[in-house]
């Protein structure tokens, strides 16, 4: 019980990100890049939150939410790994790397055991329109009101859920798993976090360079190149 | 979405209706189906309360065109808004937030939120007012062949954007312990991913998987 408070905390950003992927506002407090450096910012470790937003931004872009289609929870997903990358770090792990990289691994199963749930929140959201059926048949406003209003309460208890769920295990088997592994690897992994933001910039290149965009990006990188090269030897 | 749909023209009903027999049929009209991107559909909501309210003055006695405009217009709503919104400009921003988390730290995720928050309300509200201006015109405007030639202008930004950002991240990785090792894995990641990304059965999970083991496996060896 030593960390309620900080396991509540999480589980109402966990609900408020749920709402915020695809049953409320969608203003995008949900994107990693914003709610991972909240949380760092919340328990005290902004740059790990930094981290993590920069690194799991992007890969999770190519689920795009069109018709019913629905990839996995990778936003809760992220919530869950910068808080457990915290929590190890406060519990006195030194291996930063190995950290990120087995809670990244832990969060990628979460994202997918939310992409279960989430099916199962649809299947919840028809028995929903069914009572609103029923309600205006009646001319019941009130209760399609009500209706509406539970469908996004589902989405928080989803986030609220899965994320309390899954970071009081992820405290509970990282650590060991993270112990298990030695020291020296920490180099390695930290290789293994540039290969996961080169994974979000290919997964953003798919999204919009076609053979007439193409030019645009090696263009600009080689200028950009250049341009910093030449102002780092004048400098 | 439909329920989200009927419940946002509640405030509509209540004021233009006062018999019960014409709410159930207008709660009924619009609990059907409807599933467009969420920040065009206010386009619909619009034009929708704009028709409603012809029916009720010129008393109409069919209703029917209505729910066939929202049939109609549900498709281009949701082509134009999944093009700009989920595939142009959410990933653009995504690229833009990296680097003003690298330059101005926690700081950049606000910015982040509030630039890629001005589209963002643009597109409602404005969807929400023309749409109640023109009615049954709004279908007009809403081509997604008409939009194509902004699209392609954004596309055009975003990759010169990606290709900036692309070298401030290699730039930044440089000046890690991890130097040219992090900034090649960093580069075969990305191409590898591109290429990957476009067999349609792999996902992005089994990449990203895939990616680390092998980043490991190269770190142990260097």
């Amino acid at each position: 019980m030593e960390y309620f408070p900080e396991i509540l905390l999480i589980c109402l950003i966990g609900g408020l990100v749920s709402i915020d992927t695809a049953s409320g506002w969608q203003i995008m407090i949900s994107q990693p890049v914003f709610a991972c450096p909240v949380i760092g910012l919340i328990f005290g470790n902004v740059e790990m939150g930094i981290m993590m937003g920069v690194l799991l931004e992007l890969p999770w872009l190519i689920n795009i939410p069109t018709g019913g289609t629905h990839g996995s929870e990778g936003n809760l997903g992220a919530v869950v790994a910068t808080s457990a990358s915290i929590y190890l770090l406060d519990k006195g792990v030194n291996t930063e790397n190995i950290i990120i990289i087995i809670a990244i691994l832990y969060s990628l199963m979460v994202s997918r055991i939310g992409n279960h749930l989430v099916e199962f929140m649809r299947n919840a959201n028809i028995g929903l329109l069914y009572g609103a059926d029923r309600a205006a048949s009646v001319a019941d406003l009130k209760k399609i009101t009500l209706l509406q209003l539970m469908g996004v309460l589902y989405a928080f208890i989803l986030g609220v859920a899965l994320v309390g769920i899954s970071f009081t295990i992820g405290i509970l088997i990282l650590p060991a798993l993270v112990g298990f592994i030695p020291d020296y690897f920490d180099f390695a992994f930290g290789v293994a976090k540039y290969g996961i933001l080169g994974v979000g910039f290919g997964v953003v290149a798919t999204l919009f360079i076609s053979r007439e965009t193409r030019w645009h990006l090696i263009v600009s990188f080689v200028f950009s190149l250049a341009g910093l090269s030449i102002l780092l030897l004048l400098t | 979405m439909g329920l989200g749909f009927c419940f946002c023209l509640i405030p509509v009903a209540k004021r233009l209706f006062t018999s019960e027999g014409e709410l159930i049929d207008f709660l009924n009209r619009h609990l059907d189906f409807f599933n467009s991107h969420p920040y065009m559909s206010t386009y619909a909501l619009g034009a929708v309360t704009n028709i409603e309210q012809q029916a009720v003055h010129k008393n109409w006695h069919d209703k029917r065109p209505i729910t066939i405009f929202k049939t109609r217009i549900v498709g281009p709503l949701g082509a134009i808004g999944d093009t700009l919104f989920w595939q142009i400009i959410r990933p653009a921003f995504g690229v833009l937030a990296i680097a003003l988390l690298f330059l101005f730290g926690i700081w950049g995720s606000l910015i982040y939120l509030l630039l890629y928050n001005i589209p963002h309300f643009y597109v409602r509200i404005k969807g929400l007012i023309q749409s109640y201006l023109k009615g049954f015109d709004i279908v007009r405007d809403l081509s997604l062949r008409g939009a194509k030639k902004y699209f392609d202008a954004l596309k055009y930004v975003a990759s010169s954007l990606l290709g900036i950002e692309a070298v401030i991240v290699i730039m930044k990785i440089l000046n890690t312990p991890f130097s040219m090792i992090g900034a090649i894995i960093f580069f075969l990641s990305g191409m590898i991913t591109y290429y990957a990304m476009r067999r349609p059965k792999l996902s992005i999970d089994t990449l990203i998987i895939f990616v680390i083991f092998s980043s490991i496996i190269i770190g142990l060896m260097v």
